[in-house]
């Protein structure tokens, strides 16, 4: 097998307000190796510096196509004045971030991701335009990075935050794999995009060993500049309590990330490490806001981290009595997060196509995680997730497993796969569609609806005994339009206030993994026809103003990261 | 309360008259409070960022000269429930023969604004019975100017550039949150008086105005509008810090000045093949991004707005000035103020009649609602001109169709964009 061709390049680890002995915080990262024209403009990500409010485009930078002329990193030697004053260094820090976080994407899933629009390139712009906001639009198939100038004058640029960039190419990712989730549903599915973007950003910076270090550093010593290499290499033991994890390591970080910054990125890291375990946020309004009820899943995620994180740091033995060795400390962290990103991407697939609730994300985490280490070995970390959410109140979606608790099933009865090829339906939607009208009864579809194969992609994964595994995940999604009168014939209850003559859509969807051998191994379905949660969820989005006039059929990235910033609240069910 | 409405109905008012002018988009409402022997004037907003068709660029000179004419030479009091240009330009003073000069020739006793227009809590002023919540809040809207004259400098930008419905509605959202410094000062200078009132303050007309019981709901103040909205404070730092941000940013990028003017750069103009096909579309999305901004700054200033209730006896009259149900939010949690709205007889629409500023739970409590014409049945009055704010096909338009169609369904209304421009209006009595 080939190696695996790579290149070295500097970028900012965090953001320019993590410092360490009094300078920038960089990490010289890897990047998959990518034949790029001047930009850096490769196979799938193209920066271009277009800054519309000053109508300026900047030159773009060359590194090199590694093919006729040697791979360089322009700035490993520059200053951090350099660093901050360089246009085309900010080039370099999108590119490498985003070309990360897309291998981290195809690496955890096995697979090639498409973005969500037709091209292959997602374009990023580093300066897009002098405004505190960076957003992910698929219309303009781009990534923008707003900057503005703090109270001194000095330029803060969105676009060197290692978690915005991170979070934003998240969410062009989560889009392509599943466009259905920027469509109007519950509070949850609308907190679920932004989470999810948050999880991964924090993840993906977590799982940088610099980071990790400086993280303990600031906990223990409150100024990073204070501790030089070779200095305070140990670390009492009572940073194996989860607690101090959470409320003082993760905290330190969230404090010192750029808070000037807060605006873009909102607080998530600072907001969900605060947030103490509690079963009460269903009942308070607050919570009903995207946003905030993002942090919820949010703070799942973190407590899962430091639950996980002290459980590996309790067997790593003391270098002193009652001290352990910081790097080690850290090193166990950075790890710890990276394989609790790979469980989060990896358990995208094992989401329903629309209509995504929290429960739903617990067991996608589960059968992901179960699928990849299926032994009894590892089950004790899933035990640790099941808590971490039940802390939260959140349970999983799926009761009926006879396998573990919470993981999804399989069919009730066995499918009929007569007439459908499986070494077709890896890759063709047709034999995909073939199997489902063949199986409707069976899989429960609502009838009269129409349907439609939402996406069929081959997934290759390393098994528990070394051999790759070949699974195929299929989603569809069924859709059926109507007036509100209507909706009585279904049992589903029509909005308080709703006019008879409104029409009205309703969507449900499902996903099937089949296993190598072709046999149908987990069926995850969002009935249409559910009369409770489709009731509840026409209340809800009546009440959000979904069904106004001129309301977009999809969510704005933009105007969700805006009101984030500005808190903006609406009361809709007071306007005209 | 109710025995102090009752006491003083012994020199009660026979009746009130609205006198609607007609100013294209901005409100003016001369109210004439009808005695026995003579009556009494007060003048709630005077402003207008749109004039009406076939107006003459002085327009609201004449305008001033008839609420002079009108109110025969004096004003009990001025109320300017905020701070927009087409709530305030009137006051704008000039050589002496402007329309604000004409106001303030009318010698008001009393001028109030919203608690935000205080002096006292001024960027530079410094007084220790202030919070430093209300300071920031005031800073911040001074901030809303900052960024309104950016977004004007910038909307002609993108005009320029191609972008012109784009621009247009920009540079009409921005001008109306422009300060006007002159019409400011008028009013902080007018009137011996000025109050500058909150939630639950005493207005200070009822020494004006005997038999007239006012009562203050709205703008609320920061602890009010936290406990409706459960903010915590930390947050509300974080906000205001974004919203100054804001503002410098804009402001900063006034001259439209590269970040790194001395980097190397391709001529936008004649972009290379690859980038022509962003820009245009980037342009764009900083176009719909400050629109999106400015509306959201629009509508705080629009919850600064100062709320009324005129009762006299059982009969009320509301006008909330541009409020929105953000602001609306505190005053409707209160049972008691609930059941005095039920007894509203005239309901100055707010905010020209946009979808957010007449709050259905509000609506809903006039008693006085009704399809069949009478005596008592509930009388509204907007001022409004349509196509200037939002669109139907966004469903932002103002008026709103759904609020305009439930106004003349369950009201007698009268709007000044149903009624010809350049006639006067009728004035709207009611009887107490």
């Amino acid at each position: 097998m080939t190696a695996q061709r790579r290149r070295l390049l500097t970028i900012i680890a965090q953001d320019p307000s993590i410092r360490v002995n009094g300078r920038i915080l960089r990490a010289i990262v890897p990047v998959p190796f990518d034949a790029t024209e001047p930009g850096p403009w490769g196979e799938r990500i193209h920066v271009l510096d277009y800054d519309a409010t000053s109508n300026t485009l900047y030159a773009p930078l060359d590194i090199g196509d590694g093919v006729n002329e040697s791979p360089v990193d322009p700035y490993i030697d520059a200053t951090d004045a350099e660093l901050l004053a360089s246009p085309q260094f900010h080039q370099q820090q999108v590119y490498a971030v985003a070309s990360r976080t897309l291998a981290r994407f195809e690496a955890a899933l096995g697979r090639r991701l498409p973005w969500g629009f037709d091209s292959p390139q997602l374009k990023l712009c580093p300066h897009a335009f002098a405004e505190p906001n960076a957003f992910y639009a698929r219309e303009h198939e781009a990534v923008l990075f707003g900057y503005f100038r703090n109270g001194q004058g000095r330029a803060v640029l969105s676009s060197l935050a290692h978690d915005v960039v991170a979070h934003e190419v998240s969410h062009a990712l989560l889009d392509g794999l599943r466009p259905g989730l920027l469509a109007p549903s519950s509070p949850d599915q609308g907190a679920f995009h932004e989470a999810f973007a948050d999880l991964v950003a924090i993840f993906s910076v977590f799982a940088l060993q610099e980071i990790v270090e400086a993280m303990l550093t600031l906990a223990t010593t409150k100024k990073v500049s204070r501790a030089g290499k070779g200095k305070n290499r140990l670390l009492s033991n009572e940073i194996l309590d989860p607690d101090w994890l959470r409320n003082s390591a993760l905290l330190a970080l969230a404090k010192e990330m750029g808070q000037e910054l807060s605006g873009i990125r909102g607080e998530a890291l600072r907001r969900s490490a605060t947030l103490e375990p509690t079963k009460k946020w269903r009942d308070d309004p607050d919570f009903s806001e995207p946003h905030r009820r993002g942090e919820i899943l949010v703070a799942c995620g973190l407590h899962t981290f430091t639950l996980l994180w002290s459980n590996r740091l309790k067997t790593l033995g003391e270098v002193q009595p009652g001290f352990l060795d910081r790097s080690r400390v850290a090193e166990d962290g950075a790890a710890v997060a990276d394989s609790l990103l790979t469980s989060i991407i990896r358990c995208i697939d094992y989401l329903p196509p629309v209509h995504v609730g929290f429960s739903d994300v617990l067991s996608a985490l589960l059968t992901s995680h179960y699928e990849l280490f299926p032994g009894e070995q590892m089950r004790p970390v899933r035990d640790i997730v099941r808590k971490a959410f039940a802390d939260f109140g959140i349970k999983p979606a799926s009761t009926k497993s006879n396998v573990e608790d919470g993981l999804w099933c399989g069919p009730n009865d066995k499918p009929d796969y007569r007439e459908v090829h499986f070494s077709v339906l890896q890759y063709d939607e047709t034999e995909a569609f073939r199997f489902l009208w063949r199986n409707r009864d069976m899989l429960g579809l609502a009838k009269g609806a129409f349907t439609r194969i939402e996406s069929v992609r081959p997934c290759l994964r390393r098994g528990e005994d070394g051999f790759m595994l070949r699974e195929t995940v299929i989603g569809f999604t069924q859709q059926i339009k109507l007036e509100a009168r209507e909706l009585a014939q279904l049992s589903i209850a029509k909005p308080t206030g709703m006019p008879d003559e409104m029409p009205v859509t309703l969507f449900g969807g499902g996903t099937l993994i089949f296993d190598e051998r072709g046999e149908l191994k987990y069926y995850i379905h969002n009935r249409l026809l559910s009369a409770n949660r489709q009731s509840e969820r026409l209340q809800y989005l009546w009440n959000v103003g979904a069904f106004d006039p001129g309301v977009r059929a999809r969510s704005s990235i933009a105007a969700m990261h805006r009101d984030r910033a500005i808190d903006r609240s609406e009361f809709q069910t007071e306007r005209w | 309360m109710v025995a102090r409405r009752k006491a003083a109905s012994g020199r009660k008012p026979s009746a009130v008259r609205v006198h609607p002018y007609q100013v294209g988009f901005g409100d003016c409402f001369l109210v004439e409070f009808v005695y026995a022997k003579s009556s009494k004037f007060i003048l709630i907003d005077f402003g207008s960022t749109s004039a009406p068709r076939g107006a003459k660029p002085n327009f609201l000179d004449n305008v001033a000269a008839d609420i002079a004419a009108t109110c025969g030479g004096s004003l009990e009091a001025v109320v300017a429930t905020h701070r927009h240009a087409d709530h305030i330009s009137g006051f704008t003073t000039g050589d002496g023969t402007a329309s604000g000069d004409i106001i303030r020739s009318l010698n008001p006793k009393l001028v109030i604004q919203p608690w935000t227009e205080d002096p006292a809590l001024g960027a530079r002023a410094i007084t220790a019975a202030t919070s430093d919540a209300h300071k920031a809040f005031v800073n911040r809207l001074s901030d809303i100017h900052e960024v309104a004259d950016a977004v004007v400098h910038e909307a002609g930008q993108l005009t320029a550039l191609g972008l012109k419905t784009n621009g247009q509605e920009l540079r009409f959202l921005g001008e109306t949150n422009i300060a006007n410094a002159s019409a400011e000062k008028n009013l902080r200078t007018m009137a011996p008086k000025t109050r500058y009132v909150r939630y639950g303050d005493k207005s200070g007309l009822e020494a004006l105005l005997p038999g007239v019981h006012v009562t203050v709901l709205g703008p609320p103040t920061i602890e009010q509008l936290a406990a409706v909205k459960d903010h915590r404070s930390d947050e509300t730092n974080n906000f205001w810090s974004f919203r100054a941000s804001l503002a410098r940013n804009l402001t900063g990028a006034r001259g439209f000045e590269p970040l790194y003017p001395n980097a190397p750069q391709l001529g936008a103009e004649n972009a290379p093949p690859w980038a022509r096909w962003l820009i245009p579309k980037l342009q764009r999305a900083r176009a719909d991004e400050l629109k999106g901004l400015v509306r959201s700054m629009d509508k705080e200033l629009n919850n600064t707005s100062v709320i009324l209730l005129f009762e006299i006896g059982d009969v009320g009259l509301l006008f909330p000035g541009d409020a929105q149900v953000e602001s609306w939010a505190y005053a409707l949690r209160k049972e008691s103020v609930r059941k005095r709205l039920a007894s509203v007889e005239l309901y100055k629409v707010g905010h020209h009649g946009s979808l957010s500023a007449t709050p259905k739970s509000l609506w809903n409590l006039f008693a006085n609602r009704s399809t069949a014409p009478g005596d008592r049945r509930l009388r509204s009055v907007m001022s409004t001109l349509p196509n200037r704010h939002g669109a139907k096909r966004t469903g932002n338009e103002v008026p709103r169709l759904a609020l305009l169609k439930a106004l003349q369904h369950d009201s007698e209304l009268t709007s000044t964009h149903l009624l010809p421009s350049g006639k006067p209006i009728k004035p709207i009595e009611v009887k107490t």
